[in-house]
């Protein structure tokens, strides 16, 4: 472990610290994943995904970002898409461990949330759970990440983005897969992406990510199977953890 | 093996879960699989698959997953269909290649200190189509990336800059000649495909030229994007592409036995697993001649 | 002329005052300059030794080994130019060679696109001394040429190869595949965010190109300034120093906001 002693050296990005790391590494998440499983999909992942982006980013104007500045500050440059992917794979990754962590008592959905959704979509939290469990099982094929977020409207809505799409910037969502075909709807929506961005580069986005799920192989292959996607995505919205979720939903008070 | 046996088509119009020989569900694969890995990597995902093709094709007749392929990848509709038979494909032709070696399988995970690797400075490998009698296909290699090692790691490293599930695929670009019965093949290429992604381009053609035709039918005032037209007409006719070779990226063929870490080692173990007799029978006959670069 | 004595003795006079009571108060530098006072020794001594290497730099050339020159006449011993010269070059500071820099040299002129990959230069740590050289690649440190210096280094010093020349080239060639890695991580990232449905409203060459036009523009308004600047001066020269710095003092400010980007 020598090669790695000088952590606190600049520009580079240590695996951010959770609490109750000991006993989520002695039995897992409970209903969720497996200690096995968290290992893999946390301590490992992470610290992969903080080397890499190290090794990346080092020495260059990017070395002093966090990975979540990274992620704006590289989402238009396409060159930069490699330091962009590791960036947007960190937060995201951190964003799921933060929402499913366990806590000692039972968490709700705000009454706030369970309002909204009625509202927009007269649909209880149980309903609309199917709704997003049926989102990703459709919409990503291989690795990626189901969220459901809030627009600078204040709606929310479902966002499924593939591999390591962001869900703060419309241009880097990767919600299309473009390697099968496209629906004529989609093609839309691509085509007026790209008019807008053509018009106006500086266009914003103030979506902001509530809930966020891996969809990635090593969050859920272990405990079930390749078979078992759909079933783990309803295990983790089931086992929410709502202090977080319900703190990342806007408020006027 | 491709399909159902032609007594069972009568019985049920679906796809049976495909094997191999060489695959099998006690053993593991030598130096690349452990048992439980080859589950992972194969049988489960062969499994799925084909469930998966099954309740999308219900009751419809039962064809090659070539036709499949080709007949629906510019159907949104079918978008399944061809997502899973694509699949389906490629993982098998993935599989077909793969040997195993007398390598061991690496006893312990690979750790952090793995990304710091020195990379090998070898020159010349364990397994290489030469060595292993495949002279025709040694000679292809050579002509069109130089040289084994400059191969072995555009390969590699192509695969390996793969962040999610996608396949590297060695292929052989075919030509148009005067006669049309002719067909010539004239370099060998590597290509990524991402998800489904199939390496049979010509079906795509023009695909995201006609979508946008039909939304500037809808919309007045569109106009179609120059450039890709430009791709299109460029890239598509006339040229084809055969595969003769696939690596599998996915973190569900590698992650059970390699770990985190060790998408690189998974790759290393992959070269030493290649079966190129297999790879040398898929080559084309080839026109020696260099060939006019795009 | 009498040796200037005033400033160094500057401890032992604040001593004195700091005893009679005319300082109250120990100055914050007080105890730095007495742990490191400054010396007083301004005689210039020879430098009889090399400091590098320990050689002697009195020893003048041994000639006895010398061969004929073309006219059938040995050299025996140095001349008196030859003397003179070394006995001056002992006042003079000895220069310092370092391997690694002949190896950058040579580095860079083999590849100088190297040079053209944006550095930060902070001077804030030590770069090369925390660094375990067994393996090329270092967290924290981008892989550059200054890698290959010290990787061969390690080499060397490790014993794994014997020649300089050997252990640059494993160096070399350990760099160049990290290079083709990177770089082949570069484009497939790029096109695998382009199938995902990633859009980018420009490439990279066209934000290249809008980059240096930026400072191309910029360069030409000044270049225009002047010009006008030059004509008004050239035109009457009394009067064209009055006005100058006021004008002046706006574009500066915006050339900076321009640069920074």
């Amino acid at each position: 472990m020598s090669m790695f002693g000088r952590q606190l050296f600049r520009g580079i990005h240590t695996v951010p610290k959770i609490p109750g790391i000991s006993q989520l590494l002695d039995s897992g998440i409970p209903h969720v994943m497996s200690a096995n499983t968290f290992k893999t999909c946390w301590v490992d992942q992470q610290q992969l995904l903080c080397d890499k982006l190290t090794l990346a980013s080092a020495g260059t104007a990017a070395e002093s970002y966090l990975p979540f500045h990274l992620v704006l500050h590289t989402a238009k440059k396409s060159y930069q898409t490699n330091i962009f992917n590791l960036a947007s794979a960190l937060h995201n990754n951190h964003l799921f461990i933060e929402n499913i962590l366990p806590m000692e008592q039972v968490t709700h959905p705000s009454r706030e949330f369970l309002q909204k959704l009625e509202s927009q979509y007269s649909m209880t939290w149980d309903a609309f759970k199917d709704e997003m469990v049926r989102h990703a099982e459709e919409d990503v094929l291989g690795q990626g990440w189901l969220f459901l977020v809030e627009n600078d409207a204040k709606e929310l809505h479902i966002l499924t983005v593939q591999n390591n799409g962001t869900p703060y910037y419309f241009a880097r969502n990767q919600s299309f897969d473009l390697n099968s075909a496209l629906s004529l709807e989609e093609m839309e929506q691509f085509v007026t992406m790209r008019d807008l961005l053509a018009a106006n580069a500086d266009v914003k986005d103030w979506t902001m990510p509530l809930i966020a799920i891996s969809l990635w192989d090593h969050s859920y292959l272990n405990d079930y199977g390749i078979k078992g996607r759909s079933t783990y995505v309803r295990k983790c919205l089931d086992n929410l953890n709502w202090s977080a979720v319900n703190n990342r939903l806007f408020s006027t008070q | 093996m491709l399909r159902s046996s032609t007594l069972k088509r009568t019985f049920f119009r679906s796809y049976i879960v495909p094997s191999f020989e060489h695959l099998n569900k006690d053993r593991g694969l030598s130096g690349l699989f452990s048992k439980e890995g080859l589950q992972s990597a194969w049988f489960d995902r062969a499994e799925y698959y084909t469930e998966k093709l099954n309740s999308y094709t219900a009751n419809t007749d039962e064809k090659p997953l070539e036709t499949i392929i080709h007949e629906n990848a510019n159907i949104s509709s079918k978008k399944q269909i061809f997502n899973y038979a694509s699949l389906l494909y490629n993982l098998k032709f993935s599989m077909s290649s793969l040997k195993g070696s007398s390598l061991p399988l690496p006893t312990e995970k690979p750790n952090r200190s793995e990304l710091l690797k020195t990379p090998e400075l070898t020159l010349t490998f364990g397994n290489e189509p030469l060595s292993m009698g495949n002279e025709r296909l040694h000679q292809a290699l050579v002509q069109s990336f130089g040289s084994i090692v400059e191969f072995r790691s555009l390969l590699l490293n192509s695969n390996n800059a793969i962040s999610g599930d996608g396949y590297t695929w060695l292929v052989a670009r075919q030509f148009k000649t005067a006669d049309p019965s002719a067909i010539k093949f004239d370099q060998l290429f590597i290509v990524n495909t991402y998800n489904a992604g199939s390496p049979f381009n010509s079906n795509r053609a023009g695909s995201f030229k006609h979508l946008q035709e039909s939304i500037k039918k809808k919309t007045e005032g569109f106009k179609a994007d120059k450039v890709e037209s430009a791709v299109d007409a460029v890239m598509y006719p006339g040229t084809k592409y055969f595969p003769l070779l696939a690596i599998d990226a996915s973190p569900k063929a590698w992650l059970p036995d390699y770990g985190v870490f060790g998408k690189q080692q998974y790759l290393d173990s992959v070269w030493e697993s290649i079966e190129w007799k297999v790879v040398e029978n898929r080559l084309p006959a080839f026109e020696t001649k260099a060939f006019a670069t795009l | 002329m009498k040796v200037q004595q005033e400033a160094v003795n500057v401890l032992e006079r604040t001593s004195a005052y700091l005893k009679s009571g005319i300082l109250k108060k120990t100055p914050a530098w007080y105890n730095v300059i007495a742990k490191v006072p400054p010396t007083k020794k301004f005689a210039r001594t020879p430098q009889l030794t090399h400091p590098m290497n320990g050689k002697s730099r009195t020893a003048l050339p041994d000639y006895s080994n010398w061969k004929a020159n073309s006219s059938g006449l040995y050299k025996t011993r140095p001349n008196s130019l030859e003397k003179k010269d070394g006995a001056s070059k002992l006042y003079q500071s000895p220069k310092l060679v370092y391997i690694e820099d002949k190896l950058r040299k040579l580095f860079f002129q083999q590849h100088p696109w190297e040079l053209s990959r944006p550095k930060i230069l902070v001077e804030n740590t030590l770069e090369t001394q925390e660094y375990d050289w067994s393996h090329i690649q270092q967290l924290g440190k981008p892989l550059d040429g200054e890698s290959v210096v010290q990787r061969t280094l390690f080499l060397l010093k490790s014993g794994e190869k014997k020649e300089l020349i050997d252990a640059y080239d494993q160096a070399r060639f350990e760099f160049y595949r990290l290079r083709i890695q990177q770089e082949i991580q570069d484009q497939v990232a790029q096109e695998e965010a382009e199938m995902f449905g990633s859009v980018f409203h420009t490439t990279s060459i066209e934000y290249g190109i809008a980059k240096e036009q930026k400072v191309i523009d910029t360069w030409k308004r000044k270049a225009l300034q002047q010009a006008e600047l030059m004509a008004a001066r050239a035109s009457s020269p009394s009067a064209s120093w009055t006005n100058e710095t006021e004008e002046e003092q706006k574009p500066i400010d915006q050339d900076v906001e321009e640069i920074q980007l």
